[in-house]
C-alpha cells in the first residue's frame, strides 16, 4: 500500500520539476489520461484487496484502456463528435463503483475486527 | 511473495504515470489560466465570422458605388469637349488622391521581424512598430514616390498607420509582420534614398529585416475606403483670406 503512494507523489514531483509543456488543444487527451490511470490505480486496489490481482492483467488493462480512450479521443476530435465523453463517462462509472467495492470491503473487515 | 512484489511494483507504475498526467495538467491550467470553454471559443469564433460576412457586403456596396460614379463620368465625358476636358481633370486629381489603381515602375520594400537564436531558441529581436513603416514611408516620400501601398493599403492624406494591440492599423484594417510597401516612382532614386549610408535601411536594419527590391512594374490597387467631410469645407470668398 506504501509504494503506490511514493508512486504517485514521485510522479507529482516528477511532473512539476519537468519542463513539460502539454498544448491546450490535448487537455481532453490528457483528462483521459488522468482517468484511466486512476481507474487502474482503484481497480487494482480492489483486486488485491479481493486477492485476485494480477499483474499481466492490471498493466495490459491500463495501457490497453489508455489507448482505446485516446484513440477515440482523437476520431472524435476529427469528426467534432465529443466521442472522448464515453471514455470519461466509462471510466468514470467504474471508480464509482471500485471505490464503492472497496469501501465494503473494508467496512466489512472493520466490523469483523471488533467482534472479535 | 514474488507475485505481491510485482503487483506492487505494476501499481506503483501506474501511480508514477498518475502523478506526472496529475502535475502535467495542473501546471498546464495555472500556465494559460484554465480553458477557454468550447461554447464561448464558438461563439467568438461565429462572431468574427458574422463581421467578415458584413465587411464582404459593405466592400461590395462601395465597388457598386463606385460603378455608379463611373456611369455617370461617362456620360458627362460623351455629351461635349469641355466636359471632357473636366473629366480629365477630375481623373487626374482621382489619382492625385488615391482613388484610382496605378501601375509603373518602382520598388517594392519587405519588412519583416528579425530572428537571433538565443540559448538554442529563436527569439524576436522587436517587433515591427508603426513608426519603422511611417520612417519608410516618408522617406519614400521624399525621394518622389507617386503612388504608396502597405500591404496593399493605399497610402492616402487622411491615411493612418498606428500601434492597436499586436497589430499596426493601416486604413482601419489590421496587419501584422511581414509588411510589404509598394512605391512607384523612379527605382534608382527610391533605392538610393533608402539605402543611404546610415539612411533608413541602415537604421531599421538592425533590428528589422529589410529587403529592397526593384520591380519594372507594379501594380498599386487604389484606396478602398470612403471620405466625409463633416467639419472641413472649401472656401468661397477668395477676398476674405486675409
Amino acid at each position: 500500500m506504501l509504494l503506490p503512494i511514493i508512486g504517485i507523489l514521485v510522479g507529482i514531483i516528477l511532473g512539476l520539476t519537468l519542463p513539460i509543456h502539454i498544448p491546450m488543444a490535448y487537455s481532453s487527451y490528457m483528462s483521459i489520461a488522468v482517468l484511466a490511470a486512476l481507474d487502474s490505480v482503484f481497480g487494482g486496489i480492489r483486486a488485491s484487496l479481493e486477492q485476485k490481482f494480477e499483474p499481466d492483467a492490471f498493466i495490459s488493462g491500463f495501457f490497453g484502456n489508455a489507448f482505446l480512450a485516446a484513440g477515440l479521443a482523437y476520431i472524435g476530435d476529427r469528426l467534432d463528435v465529443p466521442i472522448y465523453l464515453a471514455a470519461i463517462f466509462a471510466f468514470g462509472t467504474r471508480l464509482f463503483q471500485n471505490f464503492a467495492m472497496i469501501r465494503r470491503y473494508l467496512l466489512n473487515r472493520w466490523r469483523e475486527r471488533l467482534r472479535q | 511473495m514474488k507475485k505481491s512484489l510485482s503487483a506492487q511494483l505494476s501499481v506503483t507504475l501506474v501511480s508514477l504515470i498518475l502523478g506526472l498526467a496529475l502535475a502535467a495538467q495542473f501546471k498546464n491550467v495555472q500556465r494559460v489560466g484554465g480553458s477557454v470553454s468550447l461554447q464561448r471559443t464558438q461563439e467568438l469564433t461565429r462572431q468574427v465570422q458574422k463581421l467578415e460576412q458584413e465587411n464582404e457586403a459593405l466592400e461590395a456596396r462601395i465597388e457598386e458605388y463606385e460603378r455608379r460614379i463611373k456611369e455617370f463620368e461617362n456620360a458627362v465625358q460623351s455629351e461635349g469637349q469641355s466636359n471632357k476636358l473636366i473629366y480629365e481633370e477630375l481623373e487626374r486629381t482621382r489619382m492625385l488622391a488615391g482613388l484610382v489603381d496605378v501601375q509603373g515602375p518602382g520598388v517594392v520594400v519587405t519588412v519583416n521581424v528579425k530572428y537571433v537564436n538565443e540559448w538554442g531558441q529563436d527569439a524576436i529581436v522587436q517587433n515591427v512598430r508603426y513608426d519603422d513603416l511611417l520612417k519608410l514611408v516618408n522617406e519614400l516620400n521624399a525621394a518622389g514616390a507617386e503612388a504608396i501601398a502597405i500591404n496593399d493599403e493605399r497610402i492616402i492624406a487622411t491615411t493612418e498607420i498606428r500601434n492597436a494591440g499586436d497589430y499596426i492599423v493601416i486604413n482601419t484594417n489590421r496587419y501584422s509582420a511581414p509588411f510589404e510597401i509598394k512605391a512607384i516612382g523612379n527605382p534608382d532614386t527610391l533605392e538610393a534614398a533608402l539605402k543611404l549610408l546610415g539612411g533608413v535601411a541602415d537604421d531599421l536594419g538592425v533590428y528589422l529585416q529589410i529587403n529592397i527590391k526593384r520591380v519594372d512594374n507594379i501594380r498599386i490597387p487604389k484606396y478602398r475606403g470612403t471620405f466625409q467631410y463633416k467639419f472641413a469645407k472649401p472656401v468661397q470668398d477668395t477676398d476674405a483670406r486675409s
